[in-house]
């Protein structure tokens, strides 16, 4: 049986930890990139981590050591998933660090509320963002419209954005 | 269910890329996320283009649990042959070149 090209011979390996590095123009450049899936407060239950105290599930205690975590990477870009609490923590303290936010969907949709959502914070300084696209990833149930394993909770997105480099251009 | 999230996905990107017109030779494609899903997973063996299949060796060490149910087993049947179909019509093809992974580092 003859294959299609895999994916994994268009991929190139990075030669740094969490760190890609690409050429643009004449110039290499060096990217720094998080992700960090900072647990949604909502989730952060006995329930679902019983290893877990109740001081480290506490948001009051986990959330300026997951900012400080952000802002030790020195990473310019960061994916962040199950971000609740956004208006009342997240929004303020990423732009505090000079990051710029995208985020996924918010609120209800289709009826159900969302518990958490995604989002892209990307270094002011150091990028321009020029578009941004949703992906809704609970259309994939179209392609399976007879299966009830494809019906999906609220709020199941993916995000591309074109971030430009201000430096390198 | 993430399995077909992951080629979907790919395909939205794919799609995304090529309509960035004039900047498909340039643009860097960096791909972020936990994908909500684990590094020896099926979502993962669909970034890096393993051939799906009860006997094959997978370099991400991913294989079907010996206990998993055959209506699930046909589902993941039907989803890889969807993928293929999807990458013989070139349908991810604008993303060649611009997949770098970190995934040989973890």
């Amino acid at each position: 049986m003859n294959h299609p090209p895999r994916f994994r011979d268009l991929v190139t390996p990075i030669d740094v930890n969490q760190k890609c590095s690409f050429i643009s123009s004449s110039h290499p450049v060096l990217i720094h990139v998080m992700s960090y899936n900072v647990l949604a407060d909502q989730l952060a239950t006995p329930d679902f981590h019983p290893l877990q105290t109740s001081q480290e599930l506490d948001f009051a205690f986990r959330a300026p050591r997951i900012i400080e975590e952000i802002r030790q990477s020195g990473a310019s870009l960061v994916f962040l998933q199950e971000l609740d609490r956004i208006d009342d923590f997240y929004d303020e303290k990423l732009k505090s660090l000079g990051f710029s936010v995208v985020y996924g969907q918010r609120g209800s949709q289709d009826g159900k509320k969302a518990k958490h959502t995604i989002a892209i914070a990307y270094q002011s300084s150091e990028w321009l963002l020029i578009d941004q696209e949703l992906i809704d990833l609970g259309e994939v149930k179209k392609w399976f419209l007879n299966n009830d394993a494809f019906e999906l909770g609220a709020n199941r997105n993916a995000m591309l954005c074109i971030l430009q480099h201000r430096e390198s251009n | 269910m993430k399995f077909a999230q992951a080629v979907f996905f790919l395909e939205k990107a794919a799609k995304y890329l090529s309509e960035s017109k004039g900047m498909q030779e340039s643009l860097p494609f960096i791909c972020g996320g936990d994908f909500n899903s684990l590094p020896v997973s099926s979502v993962l063996s669909v970034f890096y283009g393993e051939d799906f299949g009860d006997d094959s060796k997978q370099p991400s060490a991913w294989s079907l649990p010996e206990s998993i149910p055959q209506a699930r087993l046909d589902l993941y049947k039907q989803i890889d042959q969807m993928r293929m179909r999807k990458a013989k019509n070139d349908m991810f093809s604008p993303l060649a070149g611009h997949l770098r992974s970190a995934y040989d580092k973890f």
